[in-house]
């Protein structure tokens, strides 16, 4: 539990250092979570130890919300005058959002994807159906 | 004799962290407990139902909100770490992710254009300021991934996490209705548009419909922090 959440903070830490060093776009905790993928990479996946914690950690990622979320009480005001503008951008973003994402990835799927759909089974070694490459198929299958 | 010692009481714990601390744990509890009381129903959101209370309280007891902050702290450093260990369920993921690599990264680059676009430009169109509409930007993303957006561009962290909880509710609540309206049944589909739409509140929804369509609303979720990290600095150039 400690070595897995040192590992986690190392990884935040070395993530901010480089996005403040170098002026990245990128928040610290994502060129981390990039850092982490690529020592799974390395080490052949994530230690139980890692897994077990990060599970406990993400399943109540919710209760961490709760005191940013607070911060609305700083905001009365913007949103007493600007509330209907910021609530119609919200509900208009979402709905475009969720419609031109399923469109785009069954546009996609059909044009480039044409194997049989994604499994949810998590196969740990090589996986034996992927000796083609789908990826660059530009002909696709249908 | 009595009110002067609750008075001293209250001068001692309104000046530690341990009271906001805890409150904001028993505001959450509280909140998941009806949550789950109401069969998990989007409307009473257990960060919304906290959130409601704590503000009240913030309210009703006078207290500024970095009074608040110096306890609840402990909890909201955590973001940063636990979006690191979004490492692990992409990981896990990683097959599916590859299999499907180049119509995923389609939908997710058209879906995460889209949320940045179209929040900006509907709020610029309504007349919401510029403070306004860099907060908005990023507010498809988890809130650790957004509100490390939101300071980088020049909004506001806070105002930006409040709009988050506000797109996952409107997404939790409104997404699948859209997707039966629109006749989209792949499941694959269904998961990535609330993942990127919804962030969390969409993933966790998304499990209900399908393990297939959860495991794309996470792999969503995780990818969209990434994309939209990169595109929303190229966006508001192009927008603003």
């Amino acid at each position: 539990m400690v070595g897995a959440l040192a590992t986690l903070v190392v990884c935040q830490l070395i993530g901010e250092i480089v996005v403040h060093g170098l002026h990245l776009p990128v928040p610290g905790p994502v060129l981390g979570l990039l850092l982490l993928v690529g020592w799974f990479a390395l080490r052949g996946g994530p230690s139980k130890e890692m897994a077990g914690t990060a599970d406990g950690i993400l399943s109540n990622l919710s209760l961490l919300f709760v005191p940013a979320a607070v911060g609305i009480v700083q905001h009365g005001q913007r949103f007493m005058t600007q509330g209907t503008a910021i609530v119609l951008a919200l509900f208009g973003s979402s709905v475009l959002t969720i419609a031109v994402t399923a469109y785009a990835f069954l546009w996609a799927d059909r044009r480039f994807g044409g194997k049989a759909p994604a499994s949810t089974t998590e196969s740990a070694g090589p996986d034996p159906f992927d000796t083609d490459t789908d990826v660059g198929n530009a002909g696709g299958k249908a | 004799m009595m009110g002067k010692n609750l008075g001293d009481i209250w001068v001692y714990l309104s000046a530690s962290p341990l009271l906001w601390l805890g409150a904001t744990l028993v505001a959450y509890l509280a909140g998941m407990h009806i949550y789950t009381r109401t069969n998990r129903n989007p409307f009473a959101n257990p960060v919304a139902l906290a959130t409601l209370c704590l503000v009240i309280l913030l309210l009703v007891t006078d207290t500024p909100y970095t009074t608040y902050f110096n306890g609840a702290q402990f909890i909201h450093f955590l973001l940063g770490p636990a979006t690191v260990a979004l490492a692990v369920p992409l990981w896990r993921h990683r097959a599916d992710v590859r299999r499907g690599a180049l119509p995923l990264a389609i939908a997710m680059l058209a879906g995460s254009a889209t949320a940045v676009a179209a929040a900006v430009f509907i709020a610029n169109v309504l007349g919401a300021d510029k403070q306004t509409v860099l907060s908005l930007a990023p507010k498809s993303v988890t809130t650790p991934i957004a509100m490390g957006i939101s300071e980088r561009i020049g909004g506001i962290p806070s105002l930006t996490a409040a709009m988050v909880m506000v797109t996952g509710m409107l997404g939790a609540v409104f997404g699948p209705l859209l997707l039966r309206w629109l006749k989209i049944r792949d499941d694959r589909a269904k998961g990535l548009s609330m993942g990127i739409a919804a962030h969390g509140v969409g993933t966790a929804i998304s499990y209900t419909m399908s393990p297939l369509a959860g495991s794309f609303a996470g792999i969503a979720m995780a990818l969209n922090g990434l994309i939209t990290a990169l595109l929303v600095p190229l966006l508001l150039a192009l927008l603003m």
